[in-house]
């Protein structure tokens, strides 16, 4: 999975997205740092997961059953 | 150094229950002692040294009276500044928290206070937990070096005789790291063992909470005290809760321990894995048998922790971090930023592929009982040092080599017992971890015993 280098217009557009003021000293900051961990979960997608589910700590079992 | 401050939690409480000691003069001794390291280590947020002297006179009034609350009754202990304790602040060693104060105990304040537990105060932890160093705290057998973390307040002030044990968390390591570090014991005990309800969160997903200790037996008594299921904690297991006790010292003959032949030695301090590779041999000949396994998608197991940890983390400090930014520290609030970038599609990838994880440690325990692995792949660093420069020339930050082998624990929720296993050249403690099945404490508890007996680094004390 190639995924190409962030940029400042695509961390404008992912601020905007989650509503986050970044002052261009934060930019210089998270920039190096956003990318190397994005690129670090791509082995992630190097697994064949076919219908392996999430796991979660989601439980349907109401109140006094849980 | 005050003879009492020798003892194990469990011998305390045994001499405590006998009348030969009593919960003041145990609470007394602490107390000194905390005076006396404080401006070297700076373990403490905040000590309770009034409430302890009141608990302490309190519990002795109780057991002369015949109404003996269990094994830790009138034993001191700490708590990380992540776990509430009603009336007093809960700060996470941030100037984000620094006002805020619970009206309740968490479970495990709730649970040891119960079990007659003193609690002398809250020690500091990496901002949040989230980090691996607790800069505000040094290491008592080098304070020019890290505790590590980040319940780093808790393994300085269980290795220097502060407190007879304290509570971690274990998000990414956080209770082993600082254990392996500082040289004592330490349980990350399975996910959902042991109550989160009160403990200010990392990461739903990952966090476990646990005991930093002296000794295997202290472990398992803590175990005792603080597992059980709890509704308050959506991730908390119902599964039975056994007697710790029994069966701790009956030896591990037998018993298959697995010696990893990947992910574990693939970069690491020769001393510490000539350490651990002793310590094999030690398990051996106490009737071990060893089996190499390989550790299963070794590629994916960092991946899978960052891409849970970074969007739970921002999500919980999604408002704090619009309202305060400037109060975090740059570390925190850099990894605070970043998760908020983490699609969501990426978020559900590592759940799956944790899944998938899962299911490959679950084969590779057919095999074997528990596996044996370093705690971590070097030993304390000075304070201030951001990465490490491996025999072979390459560099490696020091998140990743502090947090690299105890990931694994994290991802599949697995238990994890650190116990010490020797000392670098520089008298710095080594520790080996032992990862059992799932609600298994049991045995790893059995081998840390069985390996504790036959050696003697845990009753090695810190010169400060």
């Amino acid at each position: 999975m190639s995924r190409p280098p962030l940029d400042d217009a695509r961390l404008t557009t992912l601020s905007e997205s989650v509503g986050l003021d970044l002052s261009p000293e934060r930019r210089a900051v998270l920039m190096p740092a956003l990318d190397g961990l994005l690129q670090q979960f791509d082995v992630l997608y190097d697994v064949e997961v076919d219908e392996t589910a999430p796991l979660h700590s989601f439980d349907a079992r109401w109140g006094d059953n849980k | 150094m005050n003879d009492i401050l020798s003892l194990s939690a469990t011998e305390l409480g045994r001499r405590i229950k006998a009348g030969d000691i009593s919960p003041v003069d145990a609470v007394d001794a602490c107390l000194a002692r905390i005076e006396a390291t404080e401006p070297k280590l700076n373990a403490y947020v905040r000590v309770l040294a009034d409430e302890a002297r009141a608990a302490a006179k309190q519990a002795e009034k109780e057991i002369a009276a015949g109404q003996w609350k269990g094994p830790m009754h009138g034993v001191p202990v700490a708590l990380k500044d992540l776990y509430d304790l009603a009336h007093v602040p809960t700060t996470a060693s941030s100037r984000v928290r620094e006002n805020w104060t619970p009206n309740a105990d968490s479970a495990a304040a709730e649970r040891l206070k119960a079990a007659g537990a003193i609690v002398l105060g809250k020690t500091h932890t990496h901002e949040f937990a989230y980090g691996i160093v607790t800069p505000t705290t040094r290491n008592p057998w080098d304070t020019e070096r890290t505790p590590g973390g980040s319940s780093g307040g808790s393994g300085a002030t269980v290795a220097s005789s502060g407190a007879f044990m304290a509570m971690g968390s274990d998000t990414g390591g956080s209770i082993r790291i600082p254990a392996g570090l500082c040289g004592t014991v330490g349980l990350k005990p399975t996910f959902g063992r042991v109550s989160r309800a009160g403990i200010t969160s990392l990461s739903w997903g990952l966090d476990h909470a646990g005991p930093l200790t002296r000794t295997v037996e202290d472990a398992a008594t803590c175990l005792q005290v603080l597992a059980g299921h709890d509704p308050r904690d959506p991730g908390s297991g119902d599964e039975p809760v056994p007697d710790y006790s029994a069966g701790l010292h009956d030896g591990i003959k037998g018993l298959r321990v697995g010696v990893p032949t990947n992910y574990f030695f693939d970069q690491l301090d020769p001393e510490v894995e000539a350490a651990v590779r002793q310590a094999y041999e030690q398990l051996q000949a106490l009737g071990a048998e060893l089996v190499d396994v390989a550790l299963p998608m070794p590629e994916q197991i960092v991946a899978v922790e960052f891409a849970i940890l970074l969007p739970e983390a921002s999500d919980y400090h999604r408002q704090m971090l619009r309202d305060s930014a400037h109060l975090y520290n740059d570390d925190v609030r850099v990894m605070l930023e970043a998760g908020e970038f983490v699609p969501a599609t990426t978020y559900i990838r590592a759940q799956r592929v944790r899944n998938l994880l899962q299911q490959e440690f679950r084969k590779l325990y057919d095999k074997v009982d528990v596996i044996v692995a370093p705690t971590i792949a070097a030993t304390a660093v000075t304070a201030g040092t951001e990465s490490i420069t491996w025999p072979d020339g390459s560099e490696e930050p020091l998140i990743s080599a502090y947090t690299r082998f105890a990931l694994p624990g994290n991802v599949t929720g697995l238990p994890a017992l650190s116990v010490p296993c020797g000392f670098s050249s520089e008298g710095l403690p080594v520790g080996f971890q032992a990862i059992g099945r799932p609600f298994d404490e049991a045995t790893i508890l059995r081998l840390g015993a069985a390996y504790e007996s036959a050696t003697e680094w845990h009753q090695r004390r810190p010169d400060i």
